[in-house]
């Protein structure tokens, strides 16, 4: 049994100097063609089936301002309703501008102050990190958390006791390990992947950070944003979350030729004066951010 | 088939054609897929695909520690700068002497204990002392230090890899070309009885990199003998001993037998080479070049706990650049084995504005470009070589006087690209490298070198080894490759490659001769073999990680271990000239002050109840050196002149190997 067309030549038919091209068909099948399997389908097949490598490098990332210049320090304002006002019905927030409560608005004496019992020292924010600003189906990616601190904010001038507690701002200071040896180090870097930054757009990353503030003397785990711009009696789903929302502070992550920095950005509410993002203050202070409790 | 194709002879196109010969392409594609006949089961290997991978990566990611041990017993001035009103009530950076007395070391730093209550201290309480906070003379800690608040790095780490080697440096000067390709040079030799017969010793200026029993090549030595019975040229010498007469020196002294009048030697042209079966060994410089240029290839921040022994800040690192050593070779053409971490001093490693640099630089605006703008001089290279007038590239000698022909690696900057490194020893029969010399780097400031005359700076040893693989400890045997290519009459170049790679010949195979190879294999990551020599380092994300822990150790490059007390005597009271009163002052003011004494006893006890025998830190104008009323007193101050091995100036502080005990005669409760 033949496979191939049969042809005829006749050498009447053909001219001087002919030739004859013949095609190279390669429609052939091997009967015992294991050899051709391992090497061409089995090993191919196994190599398809091996996970792509994933590089879980992360990076320092440090805190930069408006202009992406490095800041060697930051700080924190939390601002709680005051006791008076809850009691009254119509709780509203210490102070009209962007400074920090103080630490009689959610219970501490100044006992707990002054000797730094567990229920102070152990009462800490947690700054949380999602991939997006929608709640229902963001991921939590990483958190920070910063303890409460007795610093110069804290303290008196001159005899550098602890403030009384109707004084005694709650406000956190953290620094650069480098340049700001003395400041608290835990909250000022970010930490996050090294190439999921450098694939993006422009090499910038975005997450949404979200601030809790557990206190260890109730138990009590408040929320707070870094806008004012909400109506306490008529909060809505819709004015908390998403890119305009109140409690979502977009953070974006950038490799800047080799510098690997972050910064806040907030949304038009949280610009509203008073403003939650400071991180260019015109009088020279230090950058801050403040936070205001949204439910009572 | 997919495609019929008709083609027609030309004749029978058209009437009249004639038949010519036709090229067909034909596309040769294969369109099937060899299908399974059966089902196939295959078990995937984590292990195996872990080894691939791992073996495949050329991706290397460090991370890791430098413990310093840093302090700056070699200081500009003994002076505090500040800011304050000059005479016409602007504001001036000032200065301020601080007197002999107040001049304290504080874990290694020398410096003084501030006079001025710190406001900010004091008011914010913060536990730190208001009045006794220590300062350090410049160079203080934001130019040494490894982590310093002013966000200026003091000091920049590259990755390197020895890429090159030359061999053209003369280690002792010579008028015959003698290099170090030559061989270690001689510069002594001694006599050693050794069971009742004399033995001759040699002293080499460098490592010799020798053992008991080691054969050696005597070149260029001196036949005494008679009749050239030594035969210094045709033949190897036995080591019988490395060491000197009190078996001291082991690194840098050796012993053959051949009798002391028999031999002799020139220095600079007399060498000796270690010779291995036969062998003799090649020594050459290796150079390195960088892998990673920019402080933005790594952070570098406070390790965890980390304060030394020595209460030096332990400084954690970490590469954000990845290295990758695929198709980089070392000197040799092999695969790199040693990468090398790299921590080199810099200049720009202060605050320009701060006060203290503003000082300095006005202190230095009249020298020359770029003395009168850089508070550091450039760095030299060099090595810890013995001591001797006719060496070259040694680092504790650079600055004395009597070394100004010596050569060095000059102008080293931290941004170059390649740097001149350690003293090699290789040999064909062992087919490893070992270092005989590491290399030093060596600065000063600029102040001192050029101004005041002290030529002593500071040295450090860049290199730091990274052990990435390692090469196994028995040479492959030998392969005769160009045998094979006899046999069969291989020819073609391409086939001649192709066969090398299947004989598994690397590429960086030593060639005895014309195809005939030996070599040592690289033991791959996670291979150890029989002595227990290999590499194993984790991988992870695609990537080798491997952890350093290094140390940096700033050294004095000439540390005076020896002191002698000298004395300046000197008039005071009412009938010597007032400049006196200046110079007494400006001698309490020497950091080397240790005290005075009157010459004779009655003047002593003709003015105590003038001024006592007080405390220099508590003198004025007033209560001694006027001496008003009194006649002519002389009196002696005493000095402690340090001094080491080399001439490099006036010496301010001891190196740690003086015994104090003596001077000791003040502590920290004295002032604070």
């Amino acid at each position: 049994m033949m496979y191939v067309n049969k042809r005829k030549i006749l050498i009447r038919d053909m001219g001087t100097g002919s030739t004859i091209n013949i095609a190279l068909g390669t429609n052939f099948f091997p009967v015992d063609n294991a050899e051709l399997i391992q090497s061409k389908f089995v090993d191919e097949e196994v190599q398809n089936s091996i996970n792509p490598i994933i590089d879980f490098k992360k990076l320092i990332f440090k805190p930069a301002d408006n202009n992406w210049d490095i800041i060697r320090k930051f700080k924190f304002n939390l601002n709680f309703y005051t006791p008076e006002t809850i009691n009254n019905g119509s709780p509203e927030h210490r102070g009209t501008g962007s400074e920090p409560g103080v630490y009689s608005d959610i219970g501490f004496s100044f006992d707990d102050v002054f000797c730094r019992t567990n229920r102070f020292t152990n009462s800490f924010f947690r700054l949380s990190f999602y991939d997006t600003p929608i709640s229902s189906e963001n991921v939590l990616l990483f958190f920070t958390d910063v303890y409460t601190q007795i610093g110069k904010d804290q303290q008196e001038k001159e005899s550098g006791l602890p403030l009384p507690v109707n004084q005694s701002p709650i406000s956190f200071v953290v620094g650069d390990p480098v340049l700001e040896p003395n400041e608290i180090h835990e909250g000022f870097h970010l930490y996050w992947f090294k190439d999921l930054v450098d694939s993006s757009p422009n090499k910038e990353y975005e997450v949404y950070a979200v601030l809790q503030f557990n206190n260890a003397l109730n138990g009590r785990v408040y929320e707070l944003g870094p806008s004012k711009d909400f109506d306490v009696n008529n909060i809505q789903l819709n004015t908390l979350e998403g890119e305009n929302g109140i409690i979502y502070l977009k953070v974006t992550l950038k490799n800047d030729n080799g510098i690997y920095k972050y910064r806040f950005e907030p949304n038009t509410k949280q610009n509203k004066v008073p403003p939650g993002v400071n991180l260019n203050p015109s009088d020279g202070t230090i950058p801050t951010l403040t936070f205001w409790q949204i439910t009572p | 088939m997919e495609k019929t194709n008709k083609i027609l002879l030309n004749n029978q196109r058209l009437p009249n054609n004639v038949n010519v010969n036709t090229q067909l392409q034909i596309g040769l594609e294969n369109t099937n897929k060899p299908l399974p006949l059966n089902d196939i089961d295959t078990t995937v290997s984590e292990y195996e695909q872990f080894q691939k991978e791992r073996k495949e990566s050329t991706i290397y990611r460090f991370y890791g520690v430098i413990n310093p041990l840093i302090s700056n017993p070699i200081f500009n001035d003994n002076i505090k700068i500040y800011e304050g009103l000059d005479e016409g009530g602007s504001v001036k950076i000032l200065n301020k002497k601080i007197f002999s007395s107040n001049i304290f070391e504080k874990d290694g730093w020398i410096g003084y204990y501030n006079d001025e209550i710190d406001e900010d201290a004091l008011q914010s309480n913060d536990r730190k002392s208001a009045l006794c906070e220590f300062f350090p003379f410049d160079p203080g800690y934001d130019r040494l230090k490894f982590l310093d608040s002013d966000g200026i790095p003091n000091y920049l780490i590259k990755i390197t890899y020895p890429f090159e080697s030359r061999n053209d440096i003369v280690l002792v000067r010579n008028n015959v070309g003698i290099t170090i390709n030559d061989g270690i040079p001689i510069i002594s030799k001694f006599s050693i009885e050794l069971n009742g017969r004399l033995y001759t010793g040699f002293k080499t200026v460098m490592n010799h990199g020798l053992s008991d029993g080691d054969n050696i090549s005597l070149l260029n030595f001196i036949d005494d003998t008679l009749d050239n019975s030594l035969k210094l040229n045709k033949r190897f010498f036995r080591v019988i001993k490395v060491g000197n007469r009190t078996n001291d020196d082991k690194l840098r002294s050796f012993v053959i037998d051949v009798e002391p009048q028999e031999i002799n030697f020139n220095i600079g042209v007399s060498t000796i080479k270690r010779v291995v079966r036969g062998v003799e060994s090649k020594y050459y410089i290796r150079r390195f070049k960088s892998i990673t240029t920019n402080y933005t290839d790594y952070d570098l921040y406070p390790a965890a706990y980390g304060t030394s022994y020595f209460t030096d800040d332990v400084a954690a690192f970490n590469f954000k650049t990845d290295i990758d050593v695929k198709d980089l070779k070392d000197n040799l053409g092999r695969p790199l084995t040693e990468l090398y971490l790299t921590v080199l001093k810099n200049d720009n490693d202060a605050d320009q504005n701060s006060i203290n640099t503003q000082y300095w630089l006005e202190q230095q605006k009249n020298l020359d470009p770029p003395n009168n703008n850089r508070f550091w001089t450039s760095m030299v290279g060099g090595y810890d070589l013995e001591k001797n007038e006719n060496v070259n590239y040694n680092i504790r000698s650079y600055g004395d006087d009597n070394y100004i022909n010596s050569l060095y690696y000059e102008n080293i900057d931290e941004s170059d690209e390649i740097f001149d490194g350690d003293i090699i020893e290789y040999n064909d029969n062992e087919l490893l490298e070992r270092v005989l010399e590491n290399i030093y780097h060596r600065f000063n400031t600029v102040y001192r070198e050029k101004i005041v005359n002290k030529r002593e700076g500071y040295i450090y040893t860049p290199f730091n080894i990274i052990q990435i693989k390692e090469f196994s400890n028995y040479i492959h045997p030998i392969v005769n490759f160009q045998s094979i290519l006899d046999k069969y009459n291989i020819t073609n170049p391409n086939e001649i490659v192709e066969l090398k790679k299947s004989f598994g010949i690397p590429d960086y195979a030593f060639e005895l001769s014309t195809n005939v190879y030996k070599w040592r294999d690289i033991l791959e990551i996670g291979e150890v073999d029989g002595i227990g020599d290999g590499v194993e380092y984790p991988f992870i994300s695609g990537a080798h990680y491997m952890y350093l822990n290094e140390r940096y150790y700033l050294q004095r490059q000439d540390p005076p271990c020896e002191f002698t007390i000298t004395s300046k005597k000197l008039g005071l009271g009412s009938q010597v000239p007032p400049e006196n009163e200046d110079l007494f002052l400006s001698y309490l003011s020497e950091p080397t002050y240790l005290n005075y004494e009157f010459e004779s006893e009655s003047d002593w006890a003709s003015s105590i109840d003038n001024v006592g025998n007080v405390s220099p830190s508590k003198l004025t104008n007033n209560d001694l050196i006027n001496y008003n009323g009194v006649d002519t007193i002389n009196i002696f101050v005493n000095f402690v002149s340090f001094f080491g091995d080399y001439n490099l100036g006036t010496r301010d502080v001891a190196g740690g190997c003086v015994d104090l005990s003596l001077l000791k005669q003040k502590d920290i409760d004295d002032v604070c």
